[in-house]
This record gives structure tokens, sequence and C-alpha cells, in this order.
């Protein structure tokens, strides 16, 4: 279970967290919804441990892998796909499974070996959700990860994730109450 | 980064350079005759004929040998502890505040001191390591420290989410981002080891150096053998500096090509 009691966090003057208390049970959804600087990314920083709060505390399952889509992408960029998403793959996990997520968000293998410099911001994110399965996360962390990518493949990919994070627990930040539905998240607003 | 020329390009470059070698070694000559005296300036000739003369003498040899090896020594092991200092201060900010005072000294202090300093405390045969060392360190150290600083903090930080191992954080996010640094580092602190190296040779008269023979040449006021020894250590600075940037540039481009 992940737990947040009464967590603040502040960046200067601005007090961006005040008192939260949040508790996401193990194999729960949630997805975190609110205006834009409410602090929705700050929070998902709080759980991953990338920030730490100003008071409260955050508890953390220790022993489960985080597998995340960053707001940015944080993609390594002269890398192709495939040596993005193999860096994070736990030891021992089969690299075949590389081009099938790939090509199940729609990569072609032809895209995979491009730099991902070279991509555009839609396959971009979808490198981004295909190295999050990849590293075969028990806590999925998505934070708006499905912006830019077109109408057409955005099913394709909500799809994927679902599928993968069954029995997992998954955080979605999102502006969008169908990608929170189609997931199956219950909304939590901040 | 490096543009990419075409051959023609290069072939022209080459010949540019080779014109403008051959043209100071015109204005050399030119000087040599109009001073007219072999001791205070030889012809490029004299100095050339000199050069192949002591070539082939084994003083020469275990000369070059010596300085190579002190020199060298102390490039290898300033490159080391600079890179592992450097590692650490970015993890411990006490210690980067500890050695900052100390690159400070050293890049403010001027080398005929430390030499005059080392003589006494450890006498002249393994001087100029110590020498090259010295002067190597502060270049390395603060090129890596930096290198270090503007690794993309969000990339090390992604690593730390999915739980990327060490070395492969090392590999893929912290070398490209410090190579080229520390290549930056290593052009400047090749060319200044070898210099202080010598002038510590020259100064603690190491017996069996190159320096030894530079200072002895003075001695005896022949500028065939100055020209010749200078030459020597202009080849093999040159040279070591040419072969350790190669090799410098052929772990970078592996380390970018990687998973490309």
């Amino acid at each position: 279970m992940i737990k947040l009691e009464n967590v603040s966090k502040s960046y200067g003057n601005q007090h961006v967290i005040s008192g939260l208390n949040l508790e996401i049970p193990d194999g729960g959804r949630l997805a975190v919804m609110g205006r834009s600087g409410a602090g929705k990314t700050t929070l998902l920083n709080l759980i991953m441990g990338l920030t730490k709060p100003d008071s409260g505390s955050v508890f953390m399952p220790e022993s489960k892998r985080i597998g995340t889509v960053f707001q940015e992408d944080r993609l390594i960029e002269r890398l192709n796909a495939v040596a993005n998403c193999k860096i994070v793959m736990p030891k021992g996990a089969e690299e075949n499974r590389i081009h099938e997520v790939l090509n199940s968000l729609g990569i072609t293998e032809e895209l995979s070996k491009k730099p991902v410099s070279e991509l555009s911001g839609g396959e971009r994110r979808r490198v981004a959700a295909a190295r999050m399965i990849l590293s075969e996360p028990d806590i999925f962390i998505l934070d708006e990860p499905f912006k830019g990518i077109d109408s057409e493949t955005l099913p394709k990919v909500i799809s994927a994730v679902s599928k993968e994070a069954i029995g997992k627990t998954l955080i979605l930040v999102t502006h969008s109450v169908s990608e929170a539905e189609a997931l199956g998240c219950e909304v939590f607003g901040i | 980064m490096k543009a990419s020329t075409t051959p023609k390009a290069d072939y022209k470059k080459y010949i540019y350079k080779a014109l403008a070698v051959a043209f100071w070694i015109v204005v050399w000559e030119a000087v040599a005759r109009a001073v007219g005296s072999d001791l205070i300036i030889c012809s490029p000739y004299a100095a050339f004929r000199r050069l192949t003369e002591l070539c082939v003498t084994p003083k020469f040899h275990s000369a070059v040998a010596f300085s190579s090896l002190r020199i060298l020594s102390g490039f290898f092991a300033a490159l080391l502890l600079g890179i592992v200092c450097a590692a650490i201060s970015s993890k411990f900010s006490v210690v980067r505040i500890l050695l900052q005072p100390i690159t400070s000294v050293i890049k403010a202090t001027p080398v005929a001191s430390f030499i005059i300093l080392a003589i006494i405390w450890f006498g002249s045969r393994n001087l100029s390591v110590f020498i090259s060392f010295l002067m190597v360190f502060p270049v390395i150290y603060l090129n890596v420290l930096e290198g270090i600083d503007s690794a993309d903090r969000k990339l090390i930080e992604m690593a730390r989410v999915f739980g990327i191992g060490p070395v492969k954080t090392l590999i893929y996010i912290y070398f490209p981002q410090i190579l080229p640094f520390l290549i930056s580092g290593c052009s400047v602190a090749l060319g200044l080891c070898w210099k202080s190296g010598i002038a510590a040779e020259v100064i603690g008269i190491s017996s069996g150096s190159v320096g030894e023979m530079l200072y002895r040449a003075k001695l005896y006021f022949e500028t065939g053998d100055l020209l010749a020894w200078t030459a020597v250590i202009i080849i093999a600075s040159t040279l070591f500096e040419k072969l350790f940037m190669l090799m410098l540039r052929l772990i970078q481009r592996k380390i970018e090509g990687a998973g490309k």
C-alpha cells in the first residue's frame, strides 16, 4: 500500500500541497486530476521519492518496482527505442518482448531503429510507455502519458497499458476523464 | 562536435598546414643566415643533422625513455586521481570545498616554485613525475567535475526511478556527458605535462633525462643540440597527444554509437 500522511510541500512561497492524506491499496487504480499547477506532478514525485515532503510522511513499499511515463519523456535522445527500453529491463527479462510491446503501441521495427530524437512527440510518448511496460513494474506511474498521441493510436496504447497493469497499482495524472475511465481509475481531485 | 569534411577539403587543409610549416622553416633559415653564427642560432639543416646523429645513440633512447616514462606516469596518475576525486566531489560537497583551495593554489603558483620545493622534498630523479602530476591534476579534476555537474539531472532521476544499475547509468548517462569535458581537459593537460616535466628536469638536472640533455646543451652553447632536443620533445609530446586523443575519441564514438 502507498500511504501519504499529512503531506505538505512548498516551492519558495508557493504552497503546492497542504496536509494531504492519501491511501492507494495494492492493485488500486487512481487518476489524479486538477488544474495546472495544483501539485499533480509534485504528488507523483513525492511517491517516486524524487522530492521530499516539507512535513508529513510518504510510505512506499521498498520491494516494489516502479515504472513511469514522465511528463517530459526523459528518453536518452541518441539511443533508439529498443536501446531505451532495454536498459530498464530487469535481469533475465526476455529481450524479444521489446519488439512485441513496441509493435503493440504502434512503433514499427523501422521506427524502433531510429534515435528517439528523430521521432515525433506522439511516437516518443509511446516509446516512453513501452519503456514503462518493459521495466515490469509493480507500480505504474503515468504523468499525462497520452499527451500528443493521435486519436487513432490512443485506444491501442490505453488498452496495452491497461492490460499490462492488471493486478498492479496504477496512478495516472490526466486532464481527461475519458482516459481515467478507460483505465478504470478512481478519480482523486487535487 | 566536429563537422564532417570532404576528403578534398582535408587534403587542402594538410597542404596549407605543410605550407605554413615550410614558411617558418624558411624564416628560420633566413634568420640563421642573417645572424651568421651557429652559436646563437644554427640553421634548420644543422639542427636536423644533429637530430639524426642523436637519434642513433643509446644515450638518446635512454633519455627519451627516462623522461617519457616519468612524465606519462605523472599524467596517468593525475588522470586517474582527477577522475576519482571529481566523482567523489560531485557526491560530497565537503570534498569539493576541501579541494577547491588546493586546485586554486596549484593553478596560481609558478611551476618553478613547485619544482624547487619538490627538489628539496624528493630529490631530482623522479621530479618530473611529481611536477607533471601536479600540473595535470587540477585540469582533469575541474574538467571532469564540470562534466558531471552538467549531466542531465532528469535522466539521472529517470535511472533512479527505474532502478537502472550504476554501471549502466555511468555508460549511458554520465560518460557521454563527461567525455567531451575529459577530452578537452586531456588536450590541455598533455601539453602542460610535457612542458612542466621537462622544465623540472632542466632545473633539477635529473640525471639521464631529456631535461639534462637540454641543460648540457645550454651549458656548452650547443645550439644545434638544444634545438634538436627541443624537436624531440615536441615530436614525443605531439605523438602521444595525438595517440591518446584518438583513443579517447574512439571510446567516445563507441559510447555514442551504443544502441544506435
